[in-house]
């Protein structure tokens, strides 16, 4: 028995492994950028000056840093040998996937590179261009912008020719980039010219070590058993909040010397004028004692200055060095960010956890808790040959078996939570999961709030278990049945037993197996399975998190909750194995 | 027989009908046919099929027959001959709509909108039994099942959702009863013992899957994506599949000269039946809803095909084990090894001689499997993932109603279609389940 749980274990690990490559490979195949959705989608495209390009650059490949996605994605890459190996360094993933486009379709990495290279090169130049006329400047930033994401020739050619066109005009303002732009097209048509396809033809695997994507979600890059020094953190956010509480005082400081200075200038005048009433004397004691001041605070603002310096410094240089790490891997507990709200997917899943807890746990207690006696019981009925009271206990089962939960949950949800057809029907709140005015009540007592929330989620229980329920009491009614013909329970009553022993004691064991089986699928099912009935009453439960990470890419939560319910699964099944060994002494597991 | 007299060739021919009689299928046809509820629940489907097959006859807002400017039409049909592009219409078809002609002769279809056909005037949830707002002379006829807030009409939707909810149960379950099929017949055919290959073949056929991996998705990956991106699913499938068949068969075919190599050609038995079983495991480790909207979020047009693709391609599991249980039973008996011992090849054994017999359970796992696709897709619609916005299917018709609670129309309708077809084919699945059960048998 215990070896056979040691091995069934051990079986788990390359599951895991498998459904954790299966998820991944789909989160890369997913179109859409992780880092501008975490950027909030904004793409400084080809807009500002150089330096806010070169900024906005800078800001996409730390997101991406911070993500772990600046890595290659595998530990190998099973690839054409017309790919350069470094692909995965181009941060930007629309600029890499029209540089794999072109590669696919010429073949030729090194002129697609070039191409590139100048095209970014003008990309830059044009941003430094002042006072270029209007039309042209359009033109030339939208061709450009277009180029980093067009890999159809057609589409190419025509770019090149409509800024060629007007880049010829006269007047124009931009003809530093004219000589470029025409070596850009030669390029280009060097590329068209020189195609290597047949590389694309020929096998090579790529290796690229530890430092990979999977790797760090699965297993992360923080160190092992070393702990990371994080006094450099520390010592880098103390040196921040120092700047930041200095940075205004020195503010204070020269608003106050400014203020002075006017007033000494004011004076000044007053003095020169000698249109005044009061004596030029006190004035000028003013304007001494005024001056000193200003010394004064100007000394305070150079050393203000020195030491904001010497943290700054400090700071920068602490942060040159630091090795910041994305996170401790799925392995280590550390699940990540989510891609939408930042917050941690722990803490997400921990609150969308409760709610689904909550109502599956009273969903299978109760539906548990009828089947089986009803099962039983329906046995019977059928053996004693109460024709009637049977067939109408399977025809509501299998009804109610067959009703789409999700049909009911609408049904219940138009007529009975609003006054729509009639004052008497609106038994329950429309939506959520408790009132949030009562939630935030401090006088709110334990009671109140249990009858709130069991008043919000009567109908979602029921939905999700009337179907289970019904489900539950077919099988045991089915099992039930097939064990009552069995030699040994003859036996049973040929010995005399009291029906109720016979029943109880020799039959209902036996016919639990089904049961057992079920309780296996009975995790998985509470994670997924309320997801439309979440979606109707507007729950924030675990069905609703995976649907709305599902649907908007999130793919770290999606991951996490996937990982979960394989995991949930796996476990239930060896539940359910060792549940049979304990009913059933036959079972063996040599 | 030429030779025997009319009397002994009448007592042949009994004797055939009388065996034919007791013969499997028929016993289990008697079986099924005895089962009342699956028997009616048999007939509305067919009922349910007349419908889908029919529906651009029941539920369209082109006549079946008209005549207009003193020439006769039938749109319905004319339609079909321009989605496959052998004709076009009129400049006067397209300028107006079919329901604003003034015909000199018309037959309409008895409901007459399509799907998408909006009703300008009763747009934002008309009740069937309130009122309905037609122009005086209009050919619109009334809304028996209400609309929706476009001016949809429900019951052309309904009606065409059939259409789409037969489908989906037709293309989901042959695909998954392909894959279920070939994994559980060579797993329980061969089990963990029986494959014995060379090993120059197991290297030859790995090598060609890798490349063909490779060709398919590294080489030709954009071309092939772009394909299935812009719907042509089939033909980009169908070269995936000619590139793996065709560096397979030219892997096995080298391997033919190179066994003869003694160190090449020594031969390992392949555990299939561990290798699929827990291939098998790892599927079924994913509850199967999350790992189809995780596949459906990665398509970017979404479209029902994909739907009925990706249903399929999950959802084999069930046909597997159960082929496979069947197969490690019949491979044991003893026509089968007198099969083996005529030299029969293992392919033919297994497809002309085991799996005939096995067949029967997979009939019950494909009637539940029916019914599981339809409710998913119907379920997907319903949240609105992975179905086109403009297509109408029973789950979008369902969703519609939770904007509008007054509109109890699109609540209870669209509801109990589902409810109905996912019933008959659980009946239809319980009445194959007592028929094949010999226990039950009387």
């Amino acid at each position: 028995m215990f070896q056979y749980i040691i091995k069934r274990i051990l079986i788990f690990i390359p599951t895991f492994f498998a459904i954790s490559l299966l998820i991944f490979g789909l989160s890369k195949m997913a179109p859409g950028d992780p880092v501008l959705v975490v950027m909030g989608g904004n793409d400084s495209n080809g807009v500002g000056q150089r330096s806010d390009l070169v900024n906005g650059e800078k800001a996409y490949a730390q997101v991406a840093e911070r993500l772990g996605l600046d890595k290659p994605s595998f530990y190998f890459l099973l690839t054409s040998a017309a790919y350069p190996t470094d692909l995965y360094k181009i941060s930007k993933r629309n600029h890499r996937e029209t540089i794999s486009r072109l590669i696919d379709a010429y073949g030729n990495a090194d002129a697609v590179m070039d191409y590139y290279q100048s095209l970014k090169a003008i990309y830059y130049k044009t941003a430094d261009i002042e006072n270029a006329r209007y039309s042209v400047e359009g033109t030339a930033r939208n061709c450009i912008n277009d180029l980093f994401n067009e890999y159809e020739d057609g589409v190419i050619v025509f770019k090149l020719n409509l800024l060629k066109d007007s880049l010829e005009t006269p007047n124009n303002g931009m003809e530093t980039i004219q000589s470029d732009w025409n070596n850009l097209i030669d390029k280009y048509n060097y590329l068209k010219a020189n195609p290597t396809r047949l590389k694309l033809y020929l096998p090579t695997i790529r290796w690229y070590g530890a430092s990979t994507q999977y790797h760090t979600w699965m297993f992360g890059d923080y160190p092992w058993i070393s702990t990371v020094d994080s006094s450099d953190h520390y010592r880098i956010e103390n040196l921040s909040s120092e700047i930041t509480a200095l940075v205004p005082q020195k503010r204070s400081l020269n608003n106050s010397i400014s203020k002075l200075r006017g007033r000494n200038y004011a004076i000044q005048e007053e003095l020169d004028s000698a249109r005044t009433n009061a004596s030029p004397d006190s004035l000028r004691q003013v304007f001494a004692t005024n001056e000193v001041q200003i010394e004064e605070y100007l000394e305070d603002q150079t050393n203000l200055q020195v030491s904001i310096d010497v943290l700054s410094s400090e700071r920068d240089s602490l942060s040159e060095n630091l090795v910041r790490y994305t996170g401790k891997g799925f392995l280590r507990g550390d699940f990540g960010r989510s891609y939408i709200d930042r917050k941690e997917v722990s803490i997400k899943l921990k609150d969308a956890l409760y709610w689904t807890l909550i109502m599956n746990f009273f969903g299978i207690l109760i539906s548990y808790l009828i089947s089986i006696p009803l099962g039983v019981k329906s046995a019977m009925w059928k053996l004693k040959g109460m024709k009637v009271i049977d067939n109408i206990n399977t025809g509501v089962l299998f009804i109610l078996y067959s009703l789409p939960s999700f049909w009911i949950g609408t049904i219940l949800l138009v007529f009975f939570t609003t006054a729509e057809y009639s004052e008497m029907l609106d038994w329950f709140p429309t939506s959520g999961a408790q009132d949030l005015d009562l939630a935030e009540d401090p006088d709110t007592t334990l009671w109140m709030r249990f009858i709130d929330v069991a008043h919000h989620l009567a109908l979602p229980i029921f939905c999700i278990t009337y179907g289970s329920f019904a489900y539950l009491s077919r099988q045991m009614r089915g099992s039930m049945l097939g064990v009552i013909r069995q030699d040994y329970i003859r036996t049973a009553r040929a010995k005399g037993l009291s029906e109720r022993k016979v029943i109880w004691k020799h039959a209902f064991r036996n016919s639990l197996f089904p049961i057992i089986t079920l309780f296996s699928s009975v995790f998985p099912r509470a994670l997924s399975g309320s997801i439309a009935i979440e979606l109707i009453y507007a729950i924030p439960g675990m069905g609703q998190l995976a649907l709305m990470s599902i649907v908007t890419r999130d793919w770290p939560v999606v991951f996490t909750i996937v990982m979960f319910a394989a995991i949930l699964t796996m476990i239930g099944n060896l539940i359910a194995d060792i549940l049979y060994a304990i009913v059933d002494p036959r079972v063996s597991f040599k | 027989m030429f030779f025997l007299n009319k009397k002994r060739t009448d007592l042949i021919t009994q004797a055939i009908e009388d065996s034919e009689e007791r013969g499997y299928w028929s016993i289990v046809r008697k079986q099924f046919y005895k089962n009342r509820l699956a028997v009616w629940s048999l007939r509305i489907f067919y009922v349910i099929l007349f419908i889908a097959i029919s529906a651009d006859f029941i539920a369209n807002e082109r006549p079946v027959y008209c005549e207009l400017d003193g020439e006769a039409h039938f749109p319905i049909f004319h339609q079909y001959l321009v989605d496959v592009g052998l004709s076009t219409w009129d400049e006067k078809f397209v300028s107006t709509k079919w329901l604003e002609q003034e015909y000199d002769y018309v037959i309409f279809p008895p409901i007459t909108y399509s799907a998408t056909t909006r009703d300008a005037r009763n747009n934002k949830f008309k009740s069937p039994f309130g009122e309905q707002d037609f122009e005086e002379g209009s050919n619109r006829g009334w809304h028996y099942l209400g609309t929706e807030r476009i001016g949809q009409d429900v019951a052309a939707g309904m009606i065409h959702g059939t259409r789409t909810a037969m489908l989906v149960g037709l293309v989901a379950m042959s695909i998954a009863t392909l894959i279920g099929l070939f994994f559980g017949a060579i797993s329980g055919y061969f089990g963990d013992d029986r494959l014995k290959v060379s090993r120059i073949r197991i290297a030859l056929n790995i090598l060609a899957f890798i490349l063909a991996l490779f060709f398919a998705f590294i080489t030709n990956g954009y071309a092939i994506g772009d394909l299935i991106g812009n719907g042509k699913l089939l033909s980009g499938l169908g070269l995936i599949l000619a590139w793996l068949i065709g560096l397979l068969s030219v892997a096995n075919l080298l391997s033919i000269p190179l066994k003869k190599i003694p160190i090449l050609g020594k031969k390992v038995t392949v555990p299939l039946d561990i290798i699929v079983m827990r291939f098998i495991e790892i599927v079924n480790s994913i509850p199967l809803l999350i790992l189809i909207l995780a596949i459906v979020a990665i398509i970017e047009k979404p479209s029902v095909l994909f739907v009925m693709v990706i249903i399929g391609t999950v959802s084999w599991t069930g046909i597997a084990k159960f082929i496979r249980a069947e197969l490690l039973r019949i491979r044991r008996l003893e026509y089968i090894e007198a099969a083996q011992a005529f030299g029969y090849s293992e392919f033919r054994i297994i497809w002309r001689h085991a799996l005939p017999n096995a067949l029967a359970p997979v009939l019950i796992a494909i009637a539940f499997g029916v019914a599981t696709a339809i409710l998913t897709e119907a379920f997907l619609s319903f949240i609105g993932v992975g179905i086109p916005d403009d297509q109408v299917t029973w789950g979008s018709l369902l969703q519609l109603s939770r904007d509008k609670f007054s509109a109890w129309w699109l609540a209870i309708f669209p509801g109990f279609a589902i409810f109905i077809t996912v019933t008959i084919f659980n009946l239809i699945g319980e009445g194959l389940t007592e028929a094949l059960d010999p226990r039950l048998r009387e």
